[in-house]
């Protein structure tokens, strides 16, 4: 509880350009109940770091759909293992 | 082939055999072209014959074969990024923007705060749109490497922190700063021409700059 009060007092005390490093470590780690709710509190005072914090959710589904588009195309070309043609040419370099 | 100590094996044969997939998967993953990634290959196992006696067993032997990739595909990235650097030298401004070293752009003021609103993101809709893709994949091209490399472990193929960490060789602080870097520097790049009208009013097109 302290712990997060404190995160609470740092967070919230913080200018928008630490904000939004905050905001952008927040889709990779949890910022405990703290962080979350200092950066929450900050959402609701700031516009721009609101509209940050969509943009990053935007890119998240953004690079999802290209897993998923991209992702069809290569697996025909099956990026787990290297393609047998690129095999022989390499074992032909190197003999 | 040159004098070998016997203690290292010289056969870029059974290197491709053993570890083949491995190191096609390595470099696929950063230079995201089948074409590339078969020349930095083979260029690395050409390095491997070389420095063969470099090899002491110390590590094994694919860390070893990987290392050497690693040195490969910065180098591609050092040749690709030259042109770059000599464009930003012509364009300041623009090297501020698209920065070789992943710089960002001056989006605050000096008391942190915002210069602008960036406005809402565009509407989930334009991911169905193959010209939005299509742009998504030229922004992260146009990323310095070890943003994109960050940006794409992470988010486009979908692996834990702590998983690319350690593909990068990376410490975890250093992998959040190049993440917000990239996503940064990707939303800037979008914004061009799916931004809000907000934004495009604040940062006009530049034209030829990266």
């Amino acid at each position: 509880m302290l712990r997060g009060t404190a995160e609470f007092f740092r967070v919230s005390n913080a200018s928008c350009r630490d904000h939004s490093l905050l905001i952008s470590r927040a889709a990779d780690k949890d910022l405990g109940l703290g962080g979350r709710l200092a950066l929450r509190l900050h959402y609701l005072m700031c516009a721009p770091c609101r509209h940050f914090a969509q943009h990053l959710r935007f890119l998240r589904l953004a690079a999802a759909r290209l897993r998923n588009v991209r992702g069809a195309a290569e697996r025909t070309l099956d990026p787990a293992r290297m393609p047998e043609d690129v095999r022989d040419r390499l074992r032909g370099h190197h003999h | 082939m040159a004098m070998v100590p016997e203690s290292a094996v010289v056969s870029p044969g059974e290197w491709i055999a053993r570890h083949g997939d491995v190191m096609w998967r390595f470099a696929l993953a950063r230079v995201r072209d089948p074409g590339i990634a078969e020349e930095v290959v083979q260029e690395a196992l050409a390095d491997a014959v070389a420095a063969a006696d470099s090899f002491r067993g110390e590590a094994s032997e694919q860390t070893w074969l990987l290392s050497i990739l690693r040195r490969r595909i910065a180098d591609h990235y050092r040749a690709v990024g030259r042109t770059v650097g000599r464009a930003a030298d012509r364009n300041p401004r623009a090297a501020a923007g698209s920065g070789g070293q992943g710089t960002l752009p001056a989006m605050y003021d000096e008391r942190g705060k915002w210069r602008y609103d960036p406005g809402r993101p565009p509407p989930e809709s334009v991911l169905d749109s193959p010209e939005f893709l299509a742009d998504f994949e030229a922004c992260l091209n146009k990323l310095p490497h070890p943003l994109a490399e960050a940006f794409v472990l992470r988010e486009v193929r979908g692996q834990p922190a702590a998983g690319v960490c350690a593909a990068a060789q990376i410490t975890l602080s250093n992998l959040w700063v190049r993440l917000h870097r990239a996503r940064v520097l990707l939303r800037k790049c979008l914004s061009r021409r799916w931004g809000s009208d907000v934004e495009r009013a604040h940062e006009p097109a530049k034209k030829g700059a990266s």
